[in-house]
């Protein structure tokens, strides 16, 4: 089972990387990224400095897995690729890296919203939002 | 028999432990867990949880065996 988690934020000389080694990949003609940033969101007058995932990780990468292939399924993708921190992510550093690939275009703009929706949905990952005075709050995604 | 079970996030931290093994009969299911740790931790009772078995969402039905790996997981934050 590949292993999804990076610890601490993805930095984007990983995703540069990433883009970089596509390029021996010549049936692709499209990709989309999707990344998720934190937010320094305002809750009750504290201001939040960084994130702190975990996860059930053994469970949460088998949820990737799954819904990964559902994603091959669904889509004509020629490769998908899923990344999500654990550990502490400041704000204004990625979370989470979904890289989609396609013959086409049209295919990766929907292949990137199934994932991104069943990620936030179905993946067991929990986010401690912690303030500038080590206080903290829990996360839930909507 | 007796089964672990794992704790996460929100409610790790509510009742102060990541883990730990119960014993239980051996036709134990998802609802009768749910009484005994409520039981054991009035805390749950205001927490929002799902319950995993076997690293899948159960139902209150499911009937637990010895090899079950049961994990109590807070509403999820992903992404």
């Amino acid at each position: 089972m590949k292993n999804v988690f990076r610890q601490g934020p993805i930095t984007s000389e990983f995703i540069g990387n990433s883009i970089y080694k596509h390029q021996s990949k010549t049936s692709i003609g499209a990709h989309n990224i999707f990344l998720g940033q934190v937010r320094a969101d305002q809750i009750e007058d504290k201001q939040v400095m960084a994130i702190e995932y975990s996860a059930y990780e053994e469970m949460a990468n088998k949820k990737f897995h799954e819904i990964r292939e559902a994603a091959f399924e669904k889509f004509e993708l020629t490769c998908s690729h899923i990344y999500h921190s654990i550990g502490k992510v400041g704000v204004g550093e990625i979370c989470l890296f979904i890289f989609v690939s396609a013959p086409h275009r049209k295919v990766v703009f929907e292949a990137i919203e199934y994932l991104v929706e069943r990620i936030k949905k179905e993946a067991p990952i929990f986010g401690k939002e912690i303030f500038e005075d080590e206080t903290h709050v829990w996360k839930v995604n909507n | 028999m007796t089964i672990n079970i794992l704790y996460f996030g929100l409610v790790a931290e509510a009742i102060q432990r990541t883990q730990e093994k119960l014993e239980l009969n051996n036709t134990t299911s998802v609802k009768e867990i749910k009484k005994l740790l409520i039981d054991k931790y009035t805390v749950l009772e205001k927490l929002s949880y799902q319950i995993a078995v076997d690293q899948k969402l159960a139902n209150d039905n499911q009937i637990l065996t010895p090899t079950s790996e049961i994990a109590i997981l807070p509403p999820f934050a992903g992404g």
